[in-house]
Parts: structure tokens; sequence; C-alpha cells
């Protein structure tokens, strides 16, 4: 009996100790969730682009905090995070960031309830110098957020401008083409010619990859194609955000034009219907294909699996031709946004918070920040102060990448909208209607017909 | 003629046998091996022709990936424990009372508590976020081990009910002859012989914590403490759901794999014991 009573005694002490171990640690922890609106949480999603990027925004993060002896609460976020309802559900409980950064096309879900805080309430007390270089892309971003009130309610950090043809010069070079004077295409003739001539007599199995992955089929090429035809009456939305334009004649002949790449002409593999246009990359990278036109932000992809490829000029980029309405296409922003006082937090408190967002964004905009842009996010920087100097990078003026960009980006004014159900009509309703159009399965007029006809009917514009 | 029946019979089974048993070997191996292979190449060899071992191997992957879940781990590693701890000192009592006691309403009441576990989890998620908030545990390690008692507790109370049904109750009552109470006598004889049980409902309930994704991904902000699998999800997600970074992805998945392993190699003989009852 004399023996167990330590143990007893031990057992006690010990529980004791675990329990009020467990009561600080746990405390610790719930503290932390009390932190709506009184902490410096910033959402934070360019990270997720590449291994680059991320890096880019860690070091970045780092250096804010030690410059300005501040603290961060960061959520490293994804795609899924904002597109799939986590941000949306957390806000509407009560977590709402100090500031976030996103692409401006999933983010109509935070304007429309007024949790964003416009940019005209705060532009005077960004940086000067930068806001001088930039204000050509505020101009630009207005036309995303056009079914708001307000003209801006997030400041553009880069430009992805879409979509740039991507191809192999090596290829070219073998079919007996030029790829000076062939490349990019012209027009939409001129790439059937071109692709065909590259499938017929260069080394690669198929001239032109079109991808109909329901993510990705409406989202790059076709949209570029539609832009540039039709300005707002190529966009996915008209220009008052009131009705739908996949039914109208621009996109019905556009979709039918991408579609017969593959179904009439056969100039893309069998995976066309299922490609994503990273797939189309890497079957570029393989040499399976010789051209697609694809995402601004391949150029990421091509770094970190191909980098030789393009810094000796095997992968080249080059604008898409300019259409009827005077533009190579459309575009969208990475953007940073302030968000407004959430209730229950002080005036002043907030401003203090708000005050290290400002110079937050202000490093974002610094041309040390947007001159690493393009290698880390993959798109145009706003700064055009920047630009002259990138052309001194080998793998980014090689590629003719930043001077693809900067074509690209003149005339360019149609912006995607930041709609709140902008996932919808984008993608999960439309998306799959376009991709059965590349599988056969229904015509390429049909798909646009549907589509438009089940976004009208499931989503209140 | 009767033997080389017999024996062509035999040998058949045996073949077939060894067969079934080579392939599902290799099913698990080969998916496995190539998991290992992949996590030690660079991002450019894996978009080569397909290979096994790696031409130019790196640790990259594993460095940049254990770097990214070192903090998550240690939440999982809580999440798991508290789940399991809380979970076992809810439940013994619980399924203790369900097979040794007689109660007003207690076949009810261990139905109502069994048909929780009937509806899908997903529908709990919404109601547990806005109760979670209002209570100020949302975003927290504790708020998640209570949530897990959900869906763990029920199987737990089920489990190890019938591992003290199982039991003989003259050993219970033989201890209380020689002088312990009702309670020592449970906490002495019982529960040590219960040890199988009360392990592997500890096991089921650790890697309910570990590796729950719904819960984990839903019940944190990102800001707090988020464990390693929505980690494991962004690096699965990238970008835009298409740009996967495969070798850290199998690196990350094979070191959130470990600790469970690790724990089942030691337990082993409990577990077995647990499920063959």
């Amino acid at each position: 009996m004399a023996s167990q009573m330590p143990r007893r005694q031990f057992v006690v002490t010990a529980g004791s100790v675990g329990a009020a171990g467990s009561a600080g640690c746990l405390s610790d922890i719930v503290d932390r969730s009390t932190g709506a609106g009184n902490t410096n949480e910033y959402w934070e999603y360019f990270h997720s682009q590449s291994e680059v990027a991320a890096e880019l925004m860690e070091t970045s993060v780092e250096e804010f905090q030690r410059e300005q002896d501040a603290q961060l609460e960061m959520n490293w976020s994804t795609w899924d995070d904002i597109n799939g309802g986590k941000w949306k559900n957390n806000i509407q409980n009560g977590n709402r960031p100090l500031l976030y950064d996103s692409t401006n096309s999933l983010t109509g879900q935070f304007i429309e309830p007024g949790w964003v805080k416009p940019v005209s309430e705060y532009r005077d007390r960004l940086d000067d110098e930068a806001l001088e270089n930039v204000e050509w892309a505020l101009e630009m971003a207005r036309s995303c957020y056009r079914g708001f009130d307000e003209e801006l309610y997030e400041i553009p950090i880069g430009l992805e401008v879409g979509a740039p043809f991507i191809a192999r010069a090596d290829h070219f070079e073998a079919a007996g083409l030029s790829i000076e004077d062939d490349f990019p295409p012209e027009n939409y003739e001129h790439l059937v010619q071109v692709a065909t001539q590259l499938q017929e007599e260069g080394p690669g199995e198929y001239g032109f990859q079109i991808y109909g992955e329901h993510g990705d089929v409406t989202d790059e090429a076709l949209v570029t194609w539609t832009a540039s035809k039709g300005g707002y009456d190529g966009m996915y939305l008209d220009e008052e955000w009131s009705d739908v334009n996949y039914d109208n004649d621009i996109w019905k002949e556009a979709t039918e034009q991408y579609v017969d790449l593959y179904r009439e002409h056969g100039l893309s593999s069998e995976k066309a219907a299922t490609a994503s246009n990273e797939g189309a990359a890497q079957m570029l990278i393989q040499g399976e294909v010789s051209m697609y036109q694809g995402s601004t932000k391949g150029f990421g992809q091509f770094m970190s699996r191909a980098e030789e490829m393009i810094r000796d000029g095997t992968i080249v980029f080059g604008p898409s031709w300019e259409g009827d309405a005077g533009n190579r296409g459309d575009f969208f922003t990475q953007c940073v946004a302030l968000m407004r006082k959430p209730d229950g937090v002080s005036e002043d408190a907030w401003q203090e918070r708000e005050e290290m967002a400002i110079q937050w964004i202000n490093k974002l905009l610094s041309a040390d920040f947007q001159a690493a842009v393009p290698k880390s996010l993959a798109t145009l920087p706003v700064r055009r102060d920047v630009w002259p100097d990138l052309e001194d990078d080998e793998a980014l003026s090689r590629s003719n990448y930043i001077s693809t960009l900067e074509t690209t980006v003149e005339g360019m004014e149609h912006g995607w909208s930041s709609h709140p159900k902008m996932n919808a009509i984008q993608y999960n309703i439309a998306g799959p209607r376009f991709q059965e159009a590349i599988r056969g399965k229904i015509s390429a007029e049909e798909a646009c017909t549907r589509a438009a006809e089940e976004i009208r009917n499931q989503v209140d514009l | 003629m009767s033997t080389t029946g017999y024996d062509a019979t035999g040998v058949t089974l045996k073949a077939t046998a060894y067969g079934v048993v080579a392939f599902l070997v290799l099913a698990n191996l080969v998916p496995f091996l190539f998991i290992l292979s992949v996590s030690f190449m660079p991002p450019s060899e894996f978009f080569t022709d397909p290979h096994l071992v790696p031409y130019e191997p790196t640790l990259e992957a594993w460095t940049s990936g254990f770097e990214e879940l070192r903090g998550n781990l240690v939440n999982s590693f809580l999440i798991g424990a508290g789940t399991a701890l809380l979970a076992l000192a809810i439940t013994i009592p619980g399924a203790y009372a369900f097979a040794r006691k007689e109660f007003y309403g207690k076949t009810a009441g261990f139905y109502a508590i069994i048909s929780a576990m009937m509806f899908p989890y997903i529908l709990l998620v919404i109601p547990i976020m806005d109760l979670w908030t209002a209570l100020g545990v949302y975003n927290t390690i504790f708020g998640m081990i209570l949530a897990y008692q959900v869906f763990v507790t029920p199987f737990s109370i089920w489990i190890l009910r019938d591992f003290f049904e199982n039991l003989p109750t003259d050993i219970e009552e033989a201890a209380q002859v020689y002088g312990c109470t009702q309670f020592t006598a449970f906490v002495r004889v019982i529960l040590p012989l219960a040890a199988p049980g009360i392990v592997a409902v500890g096991f089921l309930a650790f890697l309910t914590g570990w590796n729950d994704f719904l819960f984990a991904n839903l019940l944190t902000t990102g800001t707090g403490p988020v464990p390693a699998v929505p980690v494991l999800y962004g690096t699965i997600g990238g970008g835009s759901g298409e740009r996967v970074y495969w070798g850290k992805l199998m690196a990350e998945t094979l070191i959130i794999g470990t600790p469970p392993t690790i724990i089942y190699l030691v337990a082993r003989n409990y577990l077995e014991s647990a499920f063959s009852v």
C-alpha cells in the first residue's frame, strides 16, 4: 500500500500539471482566434503561383517586417481558398484581414458586400513616384470593376496580358519557316497555314495544341481571339454586366475556329479535350507540339523545367494578332486591396494598421519588387519605368517575353470582370460546355448557346 | 492418378495464392517506390521518360517540404494526440457504462450516439464553424480537437463497449472480493485487460485528427494553427490548380505519413490483438 501512494501522488500531480499545461497552451492558441480585426492579417495568394513567387513573397514579407518593425499575420492561401469559399466564409464569420492579394476575377465576392475599401479613399497616401508610373495600369484596371459603384477597388501589381503565342524556334527552322517572319501568326488563316507546315515538315507531332480543360478552355486563347475581335462583345459579360456574351456571333465563330484546329485540321493531339495550358506547355518542352497559345505564367513553368530553352531562345513568345477591336486580347490583374474596418475595432487602431498596409502596398509598387515581377509572378509589372532594364535580362529578352508583353498591352482595354459570380460564369458552367465541343459531343455553336442559357438560368446577373 | 490430381490442384491453389499475394504486394509497392523515386527527382526530370531511379537525385524536395511543414507537423501532432486523449477520456467511462450498467434509455442512447456516424461530415461543417466562432474556439487547436469528437466518439464507444462486454464479469467481481472498490477494480483490472481496445481506439482517433482535411481546412483561417494536411493540399493545388510540384508533393506525403506509421509499428501488437477479437 505504501508503494502505491507515491504512484497515486505521481498520477495526481502529473494530471494537474498536464491540465494546467494544456490550459496554458490552449488558451494561448484560443487567443489567436480572437484576432478578427485585431491583428495585421494579410491573406496572400501570389506566392502560390510558383516556387520562385513563394520565395519572393516570403523574403519580401520578412524584409518588410524588419524595416517596419511590425508583424504581419500571414495566411498563405491558394486559388481554391479564394474560389472555394474559404475566404468568404471566414469574412462572414467575422475573421476579416487587414489586406489581401489575389487575382481580380475572384474578388467580386468581397467587393459586392462592401468589405473592400475603394482605392479612391487611400490613393493619395500611396507613394507619389510609384503612383506616377502605375497611373496607366490603374486606368486600365477600372474596366474590371465596371459593374460596381466605384471605379477601382484593388491596386494592380502585375498584369496578365494575353494570351501570347509560344513556340519552338528550332521546329520553325526544321520546318523551313522563319521564326522572325512567320511567327507569331498574323491571323487565324495564317495560324492554320503555319501550324500545318510545322506539323507536316517539322519534328513535332502536332503543329498547334489547343486545350479543353474546363478551367482553361475559356480563359486563354479563345477569349484572346474574341476580345481582339469584339472588344466588350468578346468578353464573358457585356459592358454593363447585364448579360453574358457567349451566344453572340463573335463567340460562336471563334469557338468554331478553335475547335476546328483539332477536329477539322487535326493540328492538336488527342489530349486536346482534357489538356490544360500547363499541359500544352509541357508538350512544347518535350517537342511533341511546336506551338500553342497560352498564359504568360507559362514563363515560370519554362524557367523551372526548361530554363536552357528559354535562355538560348529555343522557346519564344510572340503577341497575339490585333483584331478588329484594335487590341491583342484581354487582361486580368494580380492585385492587392485594403479591407474596410470591421465592427468592434477602434478607428485609431485600424488607422494605424492601415498605415502599415499602405507601406506594404508601396513596397509591392517599389521599383525593386516590380523588377522581380516578370520572373517570379510571371506577369507584366505595372511600373513602366522598370521595363527598359528588364531587356537586359538574358532569359526575358532571348525568349521575347518582355517585348511580347509590352506589345500585347498596347491598345489593351478590356479586363476580366470582378463580377461576384465570375467563377460560375467563366469556369463552372461554361467550361464543361466548351470542353464537350472539343470532344465533338456538341457543336461549337451549341456549346455557346447552352453555356449562355445555363448561366442566365442559374446565375443572378 | 489420384496423387497426380491432388498435386496439380495443390500446386494450382498455391500458385494462385502466391500470385494474388504477389499482385497485392506489387499493387502497394510500385506506387510507393514511384512516390519515393519522384521525391528525389529534380522538377525537370519528372517529365522525361518514366524511370524509377533518379538520374540526378536531389534532396531539394525533402528539405523544402520539411521546411514548409515543420510548424504544421507540430500542430497536427497536438491535434492528433489531443483528439485521442479527449476521445479516450470520454469514451472509456461511456463505453463501460453501456457495457456493464443498466440505466433508463440505455439502448436508445447507444443507438442515438452511433447514428451520428451515419451523417456525412460535410453536413456538420457550417454549423460547427458558426458555433465555434461564437464560442471563441474557431481557428484553434482546441476547437479542432473538440470538433473531431463529433465523429471519433461514436465509433470509439462502439468498439470499446464490445470490448468491455466481452470481458468476463467474474474477474471484476473477484477483484472486489479481494478489497477493490468498483472504481479501483475498473482501473486496476478492467482497463489493463482492455488495453488492446483502448490502444486501437486511441490510434484510430489519432489518425483521424492527423489525417483529416475537411475540418482542418475549414476550421482554420490560415493565420492560426494550420495542420499539415491542408498545407499538402496547397502543394497539390498550386497557383491555379494545375501547376503541381510533384517532387515536393511526394516528399510531403511521405513526411506526413511517417509519424502514424511509426506509431503503428510501436503499437502493432496491441492493434493486432484488438482487431482479432
